[in-house]
């Protein structure tokens, strides 16, 4: 980012609902781990399991979770985040993302930052 | 790293997050809270200390953060070494570290700015505009918010203004409270943008975040405050009083000022410019420092010897070979006498060791509050019941960030203390380095120079009572009482109130996903 790009970014009202553009890749730090969450609908893990995408994508027992991250009040479902990954920024690429409920999926990719205390 | 393989690239992060995050758990009597007994009896004894007693010592803070990790010892259950060993793993953390080393850097630039007459080149300004009257709050805020921007110290803005723009403004016929409150708002402005400021420093590496990139997304907040502050300096000058006082003013400023002395606004350009262009801060530093000492020898502002002097008694066994040098100065040996090194570079940069060794055991003692658990149970029942929202959230960093720094005479020590809280917060809902920093630092620096026990005022409070002594005209009735200033701290309330509105409105908000933070080089 240029010198005067840097002064001018963020002169904006922002959003507490960011949007998420599926196929996008993002960092974003999980604070929770849903050992039986599912979708995030409610469902149970075996209905979450049934999905063609996940059962394309994941192992059975990697379905039976998902990690939870908040962009402001946008919730997104990590699916293949595990309990070790609570605290720590992941890269995840979107897979879906309803605007109504600001609510999205996606799939983790990689492990890229920490929180800044560990503990 | 193999960037081909992500799989790879994950474990090998995975395992050095997993080594990092493990420690020692710490059990105490009374449960997990009680691990912050350390932190809340220094907090206790800083509030005694200075808000009762108006000690802003930093060797007494010292002293209350040793005792409180002594008290803390005695409700461990077990063997106290694995207390003993967080003691040394805070301290050994990287934030801590980061804040030091940039401190030093920047306590070396302060000094040999003000050696090199940068106040005389801002008096110049004031005396050449010719500005009388109304006008002269307005513009002292704005001189004091360029000085404090150059050098970061707050402190050390406040204290040459109010030496010299003070007497001077009041003869200008400024009212003499507005023109208090118009310096300490200068003094904020500079201590919350300066990058080489000791709490933008904290701010940007407790939340992980590059000087440079904090200085340029805060600057949205602090200009929007400053402008507003200064239409608040026009309109109450317009209608407060000024003082009657029949003296000269240009007797007062003409002998400080000089006009060469403004060539250090290159000096402070050359850091800010690197800074933000995404240099080391270290680097940023010590490119102005070698713009600013090579001005003052070049431009005749400052000789060598006052920036760096070696006292050396003439006994020595290189006394008369070194003796003719500009920096070293030789004495008879006396029982009076003692030999040392001075001078801008070294008093800058020993002006922090004391806060450097306090914020070692204020991590330190943060770090025993992480191991035990106290932090996690605080951060748990405000996620729950208080930051529910991202806006909430926001409100939540705002307001504990006031709150401490409102509590906590010296403001930088505060901000240690808080700057975990404000982190795991924020990043609860991913919001970046840059806002978190941002939203730390402006009520660190405005709370640090309103309240009559905060720094900046005791310290602007005690160099007027000096005034009498040096000007005929200014009488003991003419000291400000500190409490009567509270209200004319114009930026500082209103960049509290700025964060407030951008909280609830969203502006300036960014989260990671908008834009990542830079975190400080440490190797």
């Amino acid at each position: 980012m240029s010198l005067i790009g840097k002064y001018l970014a963020g002169w904006r009202f922002r959003t507490s609902t960011p949007s998420l553009t599926v196929g996008d890749e993002v960092n974003v730090f999980v604070h929770r781990y849903d050992e039986h969450a599912g979708d995030g609908d409610g469902a149970t893990p075996a209905a979450a399991a049934a999905t063609e995408a996940e059962t394309d994508a994941e192992t059975a027992a990697e379905s039976t979770g998902v990690g939870v991250a908040d962009i402001g009040d946008t919730r997104l479902y990590v699916e293949g985040a595990g309990p070790e990954h609570v605290d720590v920024q992941l890269r995840v690429r979107i897979t879906e993302f309803d605007e109504s409920t600001a609510t999205g999926r996606g799939e983790f990719v990689a492990v890229v930052g920490e929180s800044s205390y560990a503990g | 790293m193999n960037e081909d393989d992500p799989a790879a690239e994950t474990e090998e992060l995975t395992g050095n997050l997993q080594d990092s995050s493990e420690g020692p758990t710490i059990d105490f009597y009374g449960g997990r809270g009680m691990s912050a007994v350390p932190i809340l009896f220094f907090i206790v004894w800083a509030i005694f200390q200075t808000a009762f007693l108006r000690i802003s010592s930093e060797r007494g803070l010292v002293l209350g953060i040793l005792i409180g990790l002594i008290a803390g010892m005695f409700f461990v259950k077990g063997s106290w070494r694995g207390y003993a060993s967080t003691i040394f793993e805070g301290m050994t953390q990287p934030v801590a570290v980061t804040a030091i080393v940039a401190w030093v850097w920047a306590g070396m630039f302060a000094e040999t700015l003000q050696a090199g007459q940068f106040v005389g080149g801002l008096l110049w300004f004031a005396e050449a505009a010719g500005v009388t009257g109304t006008l002269v709050p307005a513009i002292t805020f704005v001189l004091a918010a360029l000085l404090a921007t150059g050098i970061g110290t707050g402190y050390g803005t406040t204290i040459a203004f109010v030496s010299l723009f003070f007497p001077a403004g009041l003869v200008l016929g400024a009212n003499p409270v507005l023109l208090f409150g118009a310096i300490l708002s200068g003094a904020i402005f500079g201590d919350n943008l300066a990058p080489v400021s000791d709490t933008t420093i904290v701010s940007a590496v407790t939340q992980d975040s590059d000087i440079g990139g904090v200085v340029a997304s805060r600057f949205k907040y602090a200009i929007v405050a400053a402008v507003v502050a200064i239409l608040g300096y026009i309109a109450a000058g317009s209608v407060m009083p000024g003082a009657d006082i029949v003296a000269d003013a240009g007797d007062i400023l003409s002998d400080e000022s000089n006009p060469v002395g403004l060539i250090h606004l290159l000096s402070m350009g050359v850091v800010i410019i690197t800074a933000v262009s995404g240099r080391h801060i270290v680097e940023a530093i010590s490119w102005g420092i070698v713009v600013a000492v090579g001005a003052n020898l070049v431009l005749g502002l400052a000789p060598a010897g006052e920036m760096l002097t070696f006292e050396a008694p003439n006994n020595a066994p290189g006394a008369d070979l070194l003796g003719g040098l500009p920096i070293v100065e030789t004495f008879e040996p006396a029982p009076d006498t003692s030999a040392a090194v001075t001078g801008s570079l070294v008093e800058g940069a020993a002006g922090f060791f004391t806060l450097s060794i306090l914020v070692l055991f204020i991590i330190a003692a943060a770090q025993i509050m992480i191991r035990g658990g106290a932090f996690q149970a605080v951060l748990d029942w405000s996620l729950k019941w208080l930051a529910t929202s991202v806006r909430r959230a926001e409100l939540v960093m705002v307001g504990s960030a006031a709150l401490i720094n409102a509590t906590i005479t010296i403001n930088t020590a505060a901000e240690v203390a808080i700057g975990p809280y404000i982190s795991k917060v924020g990043e609860r809902f991913n919001i970046n380095g840059y806002r978190r920093a941002n939203i730390l630092d402006a009520q660190t620096s405005a709370l640090g120079y309103i309240f009559p026990w905060s720094g900046g005022v005791l310290v602007g409070y005690t160099t007027m009572q000096e005034l009498p002594a040096d000007f005929e005209f200014f009488t003991d009735a003419m000291v400000i009482n500190p409490i009567d200033v509270v209200p004319y701290v114009f930026h500082g309330w209103v960049l509290v109130a700025v964060f407030v509105l951008a909280a609830i409105t969203g502006f300036g908000r960014e989260y990671t996903i908008d834009r990542e933070s830079t975190e400080v080089s440490r190797v």
